[in-house]
């Protein structure tokens, strides 16, 4: 009897439990996780964007049927007449023959690879001016930029820029690290998470108006000035549209494409170096070419 | 803007998870130390066999019962926890109120017997999921034992 205590013994506090302040431990963790997936989301961005061109042209190609479900889903059916379509492509095809040519006098291979029967040029309706080149060649313009350009110049500085983007491998090198990051969020977080990270990563948009870095811009901007001095011998003209978004500022037309394409600015100024170089008296410039017939009526902004 | 949207909710829902579990948290093991207090004098031993000197007191089983839930900051921080790995303290703090307040309440039932002492005494720890998903809804603990009373 005198082996038992005289009630239960008061045991000592924060043994079973920390004592450590939730929220040191929280933020913490969070600064733990954070910088973690943070690092993971940039080397699977590396990875992905570094890997991805070694997807041979023929694999994209065929899985670009989903490109063009993205894009009647999000456009809708377009209601151009086959001419304007033609004139288009037509347009199209002629600078890409300028842009074999200009990259073989230039020493330069890349992308060359892609035959130029798998380019697709379209037209499609939508109240924002907007070009964008997605997975399989494929090269949407709206009916809007085409009523903003007042020559076949303006126009061919925008489709040989998407022409190069294409050629670099831009699109797939931009959409599958979206992709791939996204497939990596999936197997890591929980389904709660996940949804809210893709939230503030808005991943929508990586079939239909595809964000590309400044630096794949610029190198469009370059070949396609390249292009278009092969095609014209010049490349006055080019700046309108450029001039066309800078001027428009914070237009909420524009936005949309401001959004997709920044570094506006920096671009025209690239634009107008070309310009000066090839233009050899700014008094009397050269004259620019009038937009294809069909286009002439497309709708203006 | 909608992403905005749910991170200030997200953020709204941690601070109320935060604070109010908090508080509820401090009350409580201010509820339950005053409550060993109380009920010390019902010797609570986990040996199978009555202790000598109480062999002619009368057995009883007795059982005590509690549910407790975890706050919407916990769930976060053990979400994290299960990430980078290693003790989820969140949770316990959680289950050791919860065993306290087991106890105390089979010792309560025990006193209310007129018991001296409950022995034999084990734990049943189960998981109730609220909503479905990840989220841990709430969690039982049962404590449950042989109260001894004195004979006549």
């Amino acid at each position: 009897m005198t082996l038992l205590p005289e009630g239960n013994p008061r045991l000592p506090e924060h043994i079973n439990h920390s004592n450590e302040h939730p929220l040191r431990e929280f933020l913490k963790l969070l600064a733990t996780v954070v910088v973690a997936l943070t690092a993971l989301a940039f080397a699977i961005s590396l990875l992905a964007q570094w890997l991805s061109p070694y997807i041979p042209f023929r694999w994209e190609a065929s899985a670009a049927f989903i490109v063009d479900d993205a894009v009647e889903q999000e456009f809708g059916t377009p209601a151009f007449e086959p001419e304007q379509q033609r004139a288009l492509a037509e347009l199209g095809q002629r600078l890409l023959l300028a842009d074999r040519a200009a990259a073989a006098a230039a020493g330069r291979s890349e992308g060359l690879d892609i035959p130029d029967e798998a380019f697709s040029f379209q037209l499609v309706e939508s109240e924002v001016a907007n070009a964008f080149a997605s997975l399989g060649a494929r090269i949407f313009v709206t009916g809007s930029l085409i009523g903003s350009v007042s020559s076949e110049n303006a126009l061919a500085m925008v489709l040989a820029h998407e022409i190069a983007h294409v050629r670099y491998r831009h699109p797939i090198r931009s959409s599958s690290s979206a992709l791939v990051l996204q497939v990596a969020m999936s197997a890591i977080l929980d389904d709660a998470s996940q949804a809210m990270l893709e939230g503030l990563l808005s991943g929508t948009g990586y079939l239909t108006a595809m964000s590309f870095s400044r630096r794949m811009e610029l190198e469009a901007d370059e070949r396609a000035l390249a292009t278009l001095v092969k095609h014209y011998g010049h490349s006055f003209g080019a700046d309108e549209f450029f001039r066309t978004v800078a001027d428009a500022g914070a237009d909420s037309r524009w936005l949309e494409f401001t959004r997709t394409h920044p570094n506006a600015e920096r671009r025209l100024q690239v634009i107008e170096q070309s310009i000066r170089e090839t233009v050899p008296e700014p008094a009397s410039p050269p004259a620019l070419a009038p937009l294809p017939p069909p286009l002439q009526a497309a709708p203006a902004l | 803007m909608e992403s905005l949207l749910q991170i200030g909710v997200f953020l709204l829902l941690l601070g109320a998870g935060y604070f109010f579990g908090r508080r509820a948290e401090a009350r409580h093991y201010r509820s339950i130390r005053a409550g060993e207090d109380r009920l010390r004098h019902i010797l609570v031993l986990t040996d199978r066999l009555p202790p000598p000197g109480m062999l002619q007191d009368r057995p009883c089983m007795v059982n005590g019962n509690v549910v407790i839930s975890v706050d919407f900051f916990k769930t976060i921080v053990a979400g994290l926890r299960n990430l980078v790995g290693g003790n989820i303290s969140a949770y316990e703090s959680l289950l050791d109120r919860a065993r306290r307040e087991a106890i105390l309440r089979m010792q309560q039932e025990a006193a209310d017997l007129g018991a001296r002492a409950v022995i034999n005494m084990k734990f049943e720890t189960s998981r109730i999921s609220g909503s479905a998903g990840s989220a841990v809804g709430a969690v039982e603990v049962l404590a449950y034992g042989t109260a001894l009373v004195a004979p006549r």
